[in-house]
């Protein structure tokens, strides 16, 4: 990449960083008022005045993805390939919407109020898709399309009734993550050590996550456990996975963790504790990222992990506060967002 | 020389629920009225009651149009429409159709499991000689064991590793013996311990099980006619199913023409929902109709609606103006122009439409570039000739090429000689500068009638202040006649003195002023932008009128390929002259011709169009009755 185009983008992740809430800003906007976060963080599209909690994600979602266009422009080959690639995460968070609903026999306004508009990032035919009367013409619309690859395991999925979606969930996600590191793999050697430092440590959170999930609150097989998980990570790598899914309980899975993240969550005991402070140490680690690294591809990576953190972040405030929540309650529910 | 845009009448018809389908097809028929789809804030009526009625049409359409893949394209027909469509009538076509998709929905889900059994036997089939060399009693497999279960079937290639690993963990083997482009064909040994917890995890892996021929140990070539035979069964089923769709689709034969009927009907009223509004059985609907047109709706709806209704007109207001449709009506030698000017943008309702001017400018810049008698007329013809394949291209290419030979006539060329013919005036080489004199006044000339358009256009949107203030507007106009002035007094007398500094500085200074009030930041930000605004104003003149040199230089041009064309060909004997002198000049037709088309385009857009046409104009869309397909 140029030298100019680098100053360019360098100038644009400042600017667009300098617009992000940051950390330390996270309890402040717990504090305030619910109209003055709508208004603040501009939630609602023009002329809207419905205050829908799904309108407002798709709003937020929505300039995130218009930020991301202009941020990805400059950007050609492989690196322009992985942006677009990491932005489908949303477009796979349709397709599940899409198959969950299929499969659940909800109406099609119902499934179609939930999906998120990815304007010029769209891939999937979603009209067409949710024209669909039934399950099975929806995957065999859906074998046409660039995801085919989960058609076999959504149709046995359908087929054999009792198994449950998640594991679909699961294969889709597994199939991203793949696909992402994949990709990170065919970026220059400097790109790729930055890209793979900052991916491996959210694939670390991910995959203890729910490997904790899969064995002590759905009390999933070691091996299927394992199965179910994304590919290696920064610290836990594939044999630490197996070794970590044979065990059978928290305690004995934490002291068994690869340093920092033993100590990190020892002595935790709830999962949301767990949860929340492995959330803060990926989130850590992509704000220094955005701010230090000397490789752009990485800190615009990094960039897409914080901004769609702070759309997390904001929409789980707002719903609390629709919800009525008190503060104490929505900041424990945000925990792994600020410190 | 200039048009303006049809006079727009704002309409308002209010009606009973009932009469609104009619009412959609009536004022489709007349193609009138342009729709105003959001609610004004004045309507209480803010219900959407064709909403249903729209959900319905879209859900019978979707499915209409996927039955229709399998028509043959003879089968599709346009219907005419002669009445509104009820909504009962919609949900009885609905229910039909919905059945209908149903059954071949079913047939095609056969379909994809033939095709896909089709696939795994067609891989079986190439992995036969695999299977035979497996160093072990393949009756094995297939036999049920106390102990050990075995799985045999496919799994995709980028499941591979992860399963495998995944497997070790529940004292399971895994192992490929055939790779695919997108599956391994495994086989898989677990303990009976183990077989749930590995049979759960091969499905979520889309392991897809194959059986082991009970022939296996028989001689490959029976094998084989059983594979063959497998296969022939399938694609038979494939064909039994195909013949099941069409027999399905003849017998509902009639059932989809009424379909079709409906959908064509239903589609006005279709297009009327998102701009009905209601309360109970009172309906609402906005819309903008040409003056001239007012008579028809009245008399129209007057014979159709059964119940009262309330039709109302009113001039636009002027916060209105910018959302009034745009409908010019003019004369069919403008159509191939009105197209080109669309290229650009839609004028808005109040502005002028520059068509006509568009097209006088542009013609005669082309046969000022390009004039030569013998390439006009080559123009025409080409035009004429290709007259079915581009519509308006005849149009264009006789206007053209008329104006091409009457300057061809005034420069004395033909097909590139220039001593054939006399030249009524005289050939641009004989004065180049003459002509370049010539080319700097036509582009003061259009620059000075550009800025007195957008001054109107500004003036009929309201916006005095720019029109008054701004580079497009008064201001920019004297700022441009003080330019070309101090520009000539300072190239012919050699004089720059404060009359001169005056005729700019004060318009400059003008709008420079009314920008530092628009503007935001530090007093040196402004200062700074100012400076480069003011600058950017002063190179944007000189640019612009330059830029019309072009007009000369390619008339210069054009001599001067001839010329080197006569050169080469000079060069040749008779024939090698002849041949040289005919794919020159078509090389001159073709290439010089179509840089001077876009030279010319060029001109109209960016130091025409850009002063004064702001191309954000909605375009007069009406209500019609479209077909389905």
């Amino acid at each position: 990449m140029g030298s100019v185009i680098n100053s360019y983008l360098t100038t644009r992740l400042e600017v667009l960083a300098s617009r992000l809430i940051g950390l330390e800003n996270f309890p402040e906007i717990i504090d305030s008022e619910l109209q003055e976060i709508l208004e603040r963080f501009s939630c609602l599209e023009e002329n809207d005045t419905s205050c829908d909690i799904q309108k407002i994600h798709r709003s937020l979602i929505g300039r995130a993805l218009r930020d991301f266009e202009i941020l990805f422009r400059p950007f050609t080959g492989v690196e322009r390939d992985l942006l677009n690639y990491a932005v489908h995460w949303y477009e796979l968070s349709n397709l599940k919407t899409l198959i969950r609903g299929k499969f659940t026999g909800k109406s099609d306004s119902a499934i179609e109020n939930e999906l998120l508009n990815l304007e010029s990032f769209a891939v999937l035919p979603l009209e067409r898709l949710l024209e669909t009367d039934d399950p099975l013409e929806m995957m065999r619309l859906l074998e046409e399309t660039a995801y085919s690859s989960i058609v076999r395991q959504a149709r046995s999925i359908y087929e054999e009734e009792g198994q449950n979606l998640f594991s679909l969930d699961a294969a889709i996600d597994r199939m991203f993550f793949n696909g992402l590191a994949q990709r990170i793999r065919f970026l220059e050697f400097n790109d790729q050590q930055q890209a793979s430092e900052l991916f491996g440590a959210f694939l670390d959170r991910l995959n203890l996550l729910w490997l904790m999930r899969y064995r002590f609150s759905y009390n999933l097989s070691p091996a299927k456990s394992y199965y179910l998980l994304a590919t290696t990570g920064k610290k836990i790598h594939s044999g630490n996975l197996m070794k970590l899914a044979k065990l059978e309980n928290l305690p004995e899975l934490i002291s068994q963790l690869p340093k920092p993240l033993d100590s990190l969550i020892a002595n935790m005991t709830n999962m949301t504790d767990i949860e929340n402070t492995m959330q803060y140490y990926v989130l850590s680690a992509a704000v220094k990222t955005l701010k230090y690294s000397p490789s752009v591809i990485t800190r615009v990576f990094a960039y897409i992990l914080v901004r769609e953190s702070e759309i997390q972040f904001l929409h789980a405030v707002i719903k609390g506060k629709f919800l009525g929540f008190d503060k104490t309650l929505i900041s424990k529910a945000t925990g792994g967002m600020h410190a | 020389m200039i048009d303006f845009a049809v006079k727009m009448q704002h309409l308002s018809l209010t009606m009973l629920k009932e009469d609104a389908p009619t009412a959609s097809i009536e004022l489709a028929k007349l193609q009138a009225v342009h729709l105003i789809e959001a609610k004004s804030d004045d309507n209480p009526l803010d219900d959407m009651p064709a909403q249903d009625y729209q959900q319905l049409y879209q859900s019978l359409n979707s499915r209409y149009q996927k039955i229709a893949n399998y028509f043959e394209a003879a089968d599709k027909k346009v219907m005419p429409v002669s009445e509104a469509i009820s909504l009962e009538a919609l949900k009885e076509v609905s229910h039909k159709i919905k059945s209908l998709w149903s059954i071949i929905s079913g047939f095609e889900e056969e379909i994809r499991q033939a095709k896909d059994n089709i696939n795994l036997t067609r891989q079986l089939e190439s992995s036969l000689e695999r299977f035979s060399s497996l160093d072990m009693d393949l009756g094995i497999l297939a036999r049920e064991s106390r102990f050990i279960k075995i799985f045999i079937g496919t799994v995709p290639n980028n499941e591979y590793d992860q399963l495998q690993r995944a497997l070790s963990l529940a004292d399971t083997v895994i192992d490929v013996f055939r790779q695919v482009d997108i599956h391994h064909y495994v086989t898989v040994i677990t303990t009976r311990d183990h077989q749930n917890d590995v049979s759960e995890i091969l499905k979520s892996a889309g392991f897809h099980e194959i059986t082991i021929p009970q022939e296996l140990h028989q001689h490959p070539d029976v094998i084989r006619k059983d594979i063959e035979k497998q296969l022939s069964d399938y694609q038979q089923k494939v064909d039994e199913l195909m013949k099941k769709i069409n027999t399905a689709i003849t017998e509902n034969r009639e059932t989809l023409d009424k379909t079709l009927e409906v959908l064509t009907g239903a589609k006005p009223y279709v297009a009327l929902a998102n701009g009905l509004f209601g309360k109970g059985e009172l309906v609402y609907l906005e819309g903008w109709v040409p003056d001239d047109k007012k008579q028809q709706v009245d008399q129209q709806l007057q014979q159709k609606l059964v119940y009262p209704y309330l039709l109302e007109y009113r001039d636009p207001k002027q916060e209105e103006l910018l959302r009034v449709p745009f409908l010019r009506r003019s004369s069919r030698l403008m159509k191939p122009f009105h197209a080109l000017v669309s290229q650009y943008g839609i004028p808005e309702y109040s502005e002028v439409d520059p068509t006509r001017l568009f097209a006088f400018s542009y013609i005669l810049m082309f046969g000022m570039m390009f004039g030569d008698i013998g390439h006009g007329a080559v123009i025409v013809l080409g035009g004429f000739l290709l007259r079915n394949k581009i519509n308006g291209l005849f149009t264009f290419a006789s206007l053209a090429g008329l104006s091409s030979m009457i300057f061809g006539l005034l420069y004395g060329s033909i097909f590139g000689y220039e001593h054939v013919i006399h030249p009524v005036w005289m050939s641009p080489m004989q004065d180049p500068s003459h002509m370049l004199v010539l080319a700097l006044y036509w582009g003061i000339g259009f620059i000075i009638i550009a800025n007195l358009l957008s001054i109107y256009n500004l003036l009929a949107i309201d916006q005095k202040e720019q029109a008054f203030f701004s580079n497009r507007g008064i201001s920019g106009l004297v700022l441009f006649l003080g330019s070309i002035y101090t520009g000539y007094q300072y190239l012919v007398n050699n004089s720059f003195g404060m009359t001169e500094l005056l005729i700019i500085g004060v318009p400059l200074s003008v709008i420079l002023w009314k920008h530092w009030q628009h503007m935001d930041g530090s007093v040196a930000e402004k200062a700074l932008l100012l400076v480069i605004e003011g600058l950017d104003n002063m190179i944007n003149i000189l640019s612009s009128t330059l830029s019309f040199l072009r007009v000369a230089a390619f008339s210069l041009n054009h001599v001067a390929l001839a010329l080197a064309v006569f050169t080469l060909a000079g060069m040749m004997d008779t024939f090698g002259h002849v041949v040289t002198v005919v794919l020159g000049n078509l090389f001159i037709i073709v290439l010089e011709g179509g840089i001077v088309a876009i030279q010319c385009l060029r001109l109209e857009y960016y130091e025409g169009f850009s002063r004064f046409f702001s191309g954000h104009g909605r375009r007069f869309e009406p209500l019609k009755i479209e077909p389905v397909l």
